[in-house]
């Protein structure tokens, strides 16, 4: 106890001595690392948020039966699910527009002009929110299951002739479970 | 003596007859109607509360409807006028509740409720009957109507909309090889506006009828019979 007490008092687990440290460490650091010299709000901005993306449960596929299309001419996609784990998967089936999204781009990236149907379907994309009929769906392990077929592009974009891309989207919470996926991306061309 | 006889064995006849058609009649009259069997109560939750809201479930109880609303019809026709909708009376099969719950979280709450409608000898084929659902809220969704036919395709009037969904909830060896049709819901709003004052809470309402029905592809004709009344009320304190 006495031994422990005067070192306290004399050694270098002394508090003057520990701060005396802990300043002469911050001056070499401040004069030694750049970082101090960037603005604070650049060196503590949180990282910019990626959208979650489940792939490590289930694939999201989009399937297209060709890539050049005639302007003016439907151009049909369908979408599944494939469970790629080894526990049953839960997906909702409450109409595809509740819980899935469409998303058609031009090569820069730029979303394409959405028809009026387009925005009224986008408008009901609503993870989490308010469902009428609404069932629980299990796919099995390994299991695939079509849940929109033949859906026709060309009825929710304007796509004139040029090269796109498209993507699916599944994002959905409820009941406390919550996925999102992102599908492959799918490049096509209209003439 | 042989009239006598005579008179004897026509009593004997007589009365053999008669009690064969009384049992048949009995037989009928008990099998005119749809039976309702509640679920296990370990399979019901009458409330749910999170967030300052309530869920409870209404009717708590699920229970038989015997007739097709006036507005109901007239909602199933104006939603799909493509269709013809007649009322055909009671059909004869068991509404196997499997679990009626209140459900709530965060967000919002509900109900989830799923069945077997296990079919009668005497109901149409198993391969024509339809789920049809008809929904009476305080808050429908996508500017919809109430009444309104739950039909998550919009494109036809049905429950399940595409024949390999039809196909999966439906089990021809269910019910001594009568055949059952599955039904599964869970049907959620977020929570109402919280209450402006005097009033002690806001509330939100949800009720479905579900019908069992038989469709003719050919004459695009639906016949609606008995149904299942459930639902959900919230209140948010």
């Amino acid at each position: 106890m006495g031994r422990g007490t005067g070192l306290m008092g004399k050694g270098p687990c002394c508090p003057v001595w520990g701060i005396t440290i802990a300043a002469v460490l911050l001056c070499v650091l401040e004069a030694a690392c750049p970082l101090w010299a960037t603005p604070q709000s650049t060196l503590w901005a949180a990282p910019k948020k990626r959208k979650r993306n489940d792939t490590d449960i289930c694939k999201l596929n989009l399937k297209m039966p060709g890539r050049k299309f005639e302007a003016g001419k439907a151009i049909r996609v369908d979408v599944e699910f494939e469970n790629i784990c080894l526990e049953p998967l839960v997906i909702w089936s409450s109409g595809f527009w509740l819980n899935h999204m469409l998303v058609v781009t031009d090569v820069k990236g730029k979303e394409a002009t959405l028809t009026k149907l387009g925005k009224e379907c986008r408008s009901r994309f609503s993870p989490g929110g308010a469902r009428d009929s609404n069932v629980r769906i299990l796919v099995g392990p390994g299991d695939v299951r079509l849940v929109g077929k033949g859906i026709d592009l060309t009825k929710y974009y304007k796509l004139d002739s040029g090269k796109y891309r498209v993507q699916a989207v599944y994002e959905e919470r409820m009941a406390g479970l919550s996925l999102r996926i992102v599908s492959n991306r799918v490049a096509f061309d209209i003439k | 003596m042989k009239n006598l006889r005579f008179i004897g064995v026509g009593g004997w006849f007589t009365q053999s007859v008669g009690v064969l058609v009384c049992v048949a009649l009995m037989e009928l009259i008990a099998a005119a109607d749809t039976t309702v069997t509640q679920p296990n109560p370990a399979n019901v939750r009458d409330n749910a509360s999170a967030a300052g809201a309530n869920v409870s479930l209404s009717p708590a109880v699920i229970n038989r409807v015997g007739t097709l609303a006036q507005n109901h019809l007239a909602a199933m026709q104006a939603a799909y006028p493509d269709y013809k909708f007649v009322y055909g009376g009671s059909l004869n099969g068991n509404w196997l509740i499997n679990s009626y719950q209140a459900r709530a979280d965060n967000a919002g709450g509900g109900a989830s409720m799923d069945l077997r409608y296990v079919r009668a000898k005497t109901d149409p084929s198993l391969a024509s009957l339809r789920f049809v659902q008809v929904i009476d809220t305080s808050a429908p969704i996508n500017g919809g109507k109430s009444p309104g036919v739950d039909s998550s395709s919009g494109i036809v009037p049905f429950y399940y909309f595409d024949d390999s969904t039809e196909d999966e909830n439906k089990d021809p060896g269910d019910g001594n090889g009568m055949g059952s049709y599955y039904f599964d819901d869970e049907p959620q709003r977020p929570y109402p506006a919280p209450p402006v004052p005097p009033a002690p809470f806001s509330s939100l309402g949800w009720g479905a009828i579900l019908y069992i029905a038989s469709y003719n592809d050919a004459t695009k004709t639906v016949t609606i019979y008995d149904g299942v009344s459930w639902g959900f009320h919230i209140q948010r304190f």
